[in-house]
């Protein structure tokens, strides 16, 4: 297997990597189906104020298409989560990665190729976003913010840690199924959490002997935990904390991605050396 | 992989376990509770707080009222917060109230009369703290004022019954004699007093400070000169980030559900059915985190620390809106109106429904208007309104805000945006195949 690798080789191999996996990425139906499903979300939630604005006549909103901007980045973001995790698996599961590693590849330029390029694919699917949504703008009538626009160009760094995230957790596994599998268990927990505190606030509890009352706290103590951990918290933060004009979250938001983007590399790096690229057993 | 996912699962029941542990003590604990009586610029509240509630909170500037109890806290789950208990009689800590600045500085504030006057009765608009002599004087001419209106009411009354009884009296006579009734008694004209509505607490002494923005320590000095135990807590007071003028916005078709846009980056959607009818009113821009702590010191709502609240600010009054409000469109100033008092008459008939007519009525006389607003009418090709010469700065300061005429459409053809990167996408592999089968088809030179 390769030896150590120099810094200016290790970023052309990472670049080539990169480049490569850019080009899967947008040369297949996925991401344009991701980018389809992503804008069908988003008009979905915008069409709740059309709504209310055809029913009422009159409505005051700060930036109408916030939310559905939310919801389009966060579908996109998932689509990269998953293409993530399923592209270094696949690598592994075809003997690509070992291939890969008779050559001038190792472990970072692997991993930084594998970011690199789903991240070059996330931020070609920007300007068909933006373009879409001044059509939806047009449409609706609902203006386009400068934040709104702002949150989704500041989404890039978050959407960084969150292949990064997807590439750490496939790294481990020999199989695209059981990647998929620990990706979508981890989103689901990572979710589930903050889903299942909102709803439990919902119930009414009038005795303080409820049984709620510990799985309510208990839920609090894990999604204050999510908050600290998912990366799609950090997401959440800074598109809407953008959006929101809470520049100082936004940007603590930004510095916490780049610093998780960082340690989710060395980690996946880390793992992929420990774990090797030969599959378990042979 | 097994292994870290058992370690993964080992910390996740940790934290679960963690989250399981009551967040204090079960049971009672008796300890030295402020109970201010702070206000947020539109009215006046007691905000119990015990040690766990953490920093008094008041907005800077603003007469605050300081006193402290003693009492027993115990942690209500259901809320999550540490209640004290002030049933019985109050046990208010004897002593001198001292606010050290962050410079050392000790103010020690006499304790002085005061009392809550609300002028418009108690719920039905601001509230304001009269201190001093004022408070004695002010209490005492309230008694005076609300006891003669009440004296007028009774006398009121007392004609009412003597009257009706008259009438009734006429009805008897005139139905045992219908030939030939006695004249009926004389009409009732003296007009129904006014309720006296305003209200004024009982004067009460207490320390009252009023603090420029910073962060200070508030202690209890027992008279023999010592600091009362647990006396000493932080206290913060906090001032406006900036103030401008936000709206309450009435639309003809639907007047008794009023909008508000306080937030000058909001702007007024309407599909122009209906007439807008803007009532000015100051806000302020607050700290939300602080803002919201102000009444509910120990709320469990995470409010992201950057993020701003506006807010009426009552204490403002009419002052810096009174003022010409005008209507453009782009660049072009189409109109400048003024508030005008508006009543609303319901139609007779089978109809029904109401309109929106301007009031006409004296100012003293027994109607009055509903609203006082700018009223927009639906014809006009308004973008944005604002108000001239506000005091205030920028947007905020003036009021601007952007209006938005919106034609809807058929809700299908907001999906038509969704099929664009599949339209691009298919464009490109059309592109790409082409380019290849030209490739393809050029001849190969040799040599």
């Amino acid at each position: 297997m390769s030896g150590p690798v120099a810094i200016p080789t290790r970023l052309s191999v990472a670049g080539v990597i990169a480049w490569r996996e850019a080009k899967a990425t947008m040369r297949g139906v996925g991401g344009l189906a991701a980018l389809t499903v992503a804008l069908i979300a988003a008009i979905w939630v915008v069409l709740v104020d059309v709504r209310a604005l055809r029913a009422s006549g009159v409505l005051v909103l700060a930036d109408p298409l916030k939310a559905s901007m939310s919801t389009a980045i966060l579908v996109l973001a998932l689509f990269v989560a998953v293409s993530a995790a399923v592209s270094a698996a696949r690598d592994r599961e075809s003997g690509t990665l070992e291939v890969l590693f008779y050559g001038p590849v190792d472990e970072v330029s692997y991993i930084l190729g594998k970011l690199g390029g789903l991240l070059l694919a996330y931020v070609a699917g920007l300007p068909l976003l933006i373009v879409s949504f001044a059509i939806l703008s047009a449409l609706t009538g609902f203006a386009l913010t400068v934040p709104v626009v702002l949150g989704l160009c500041l989404s890039v760094i978050p959407a960084a840690e969150i292949i990064g995230f997807g590439v750490m957790l496939s790294v481990g596994t020999d199989r695209v199924r059981t990647a998929l599998l620990v990706l979508i268990t981890t989103i689901a927990v990572l979710f589930g959490i903050s889903i299942a505190y909102t709803m439990v606030l919902l119930v009414e509890i009038d005795d303080p002997s409820s049984s709620v009352l510990p799985l309510r706290d208990t839920l609090a103590a894990l999604d204050a935990v999510v908050r600290w951990i998912s990366p799609f918290a950090y997401l959440d933060r800074v598109v809407d904390g953008a959006a929101s004009r809470a520049w100082r979250t936004a940007l603590a938001g930004l510095a916490a991605s780049v610093a998780f983007t960082a340690a989710m590399t060395a980690i996946a790096a880390w793992w992929l050396r420990r774990r090797g690229v030969h599959r378990r057993g042979e | 992989m097994k292994d870290s996912l058992r370690r993964i699962l080992l910390v996740g029941v940790a934290f679960a376990l963690a989250g399981l542990v009551p967040a204090g003590k079960a049971g009672a604990e008796g300890q030295v509770v402020y109970w201010p009586l702070v206000s947020n610029a539109t009215e006046y509240r007691r905000i119990p707080y015990p040690r766990e509630a953490g920093p008094l909170l008041v907005l800077a500037d603003s007469e605050v009222v300081i006193e402290a109890r003693r009492a027993e806290v115990a942690f209500w789950p259901i809320t999550r917060e540490y209640l004290a208990d002030f049933a019985g009689p109050p046990e208010f800590i004897e002593g001198t109230v001292e606010i050290v600045d962050g410079a050392g500085n000790v103010i020690a504030p006499t304790p002085e009369p005061y009392v809550l006057w609300y002028p418009a009765g108690v719920g039905a608009g601001p509230s304001d703290m009269v201190r001093g002599a004022d408070a004695v004087a002010l209490h005492e001419e309230y008694v005076n004022t609300a006891r003669a209106s009440a004296l007028r009411l009774l006398e009121y009354q007392r004609l009412v019954t003597e009257s009706r009884a008259a009438v009734e009296a006429w009805a008897r006579m005139a139905a045992d004699d219908p030939d030939n009734p006695p004249p009926p008694p004389p009409e009732l004209t003296v007009p129904e007093p006014k309720p006296y509505q305003a209200f004024a607490t009982e004067p009460r002494e207490a320390a009252i400070v009023a603090l420029p923005e910073g962060a200070y320590t508030v202690r209890i000095r027992a008279r023999n000169s010592q600091l009362v135990p647990g006396s000493e807590r932080g206290l913060i007071s906090f001032a406006s980030v900036d103030q401008g003028v936000g709206y309450v916005l009435r639309p003809g078709n639907r007047w008794t559900r009023p909008l508000v846009t306080f937030d000058p980056d909001e702007a007024v959607y309407t599909t122009g059915e209906t007439d807008l009818f803007f009532q000015p009113v100051p806000v302020v821009e607050y700290v939300a985190r602080r803002f919201t702590r102000l009444f509910r010191p120990q709320s469990v709502e995470v409010i992201d620390p950057s993020l701003t609240l506006w807010v009426p600010d009552e204490s403002r009054g009419d002052s810096g809106y009174n003022s010409r409000f005008a209507l453009w469109n782009g660049q072009t100033r189409l109109e400048t109106l003024e508030r005008t008092a508006y009543r609303v008459a319901q139609k007779p008939g089978r109809t029904r429904g109401y309109e929106i007519e301007e009031f006409t009525g004296r100012a003293d006389g027994p109607l009055e208007p509903d609203f006082v607003a700018i009223r927009v009418g639906r014809e006009l090709p308004v973008t944005r309104v604002g108000i001239e010469g506000a005091s205030g700065s920028g947007n905020a300061g003036s009021g601007v805000r952007a209006i938005r005429r919106v034609t809807p459409v058929p809700e299908y053809v907001l999906f038509l945006p969704a099929l664009l990167p599949l339209a691009v996408g298919l464009a490109m592999r059309g592109l790409a195949g082409r380019l290849l089968a030209a490739r393809r088809d050029r001849p190969i030179e040799v040599g």
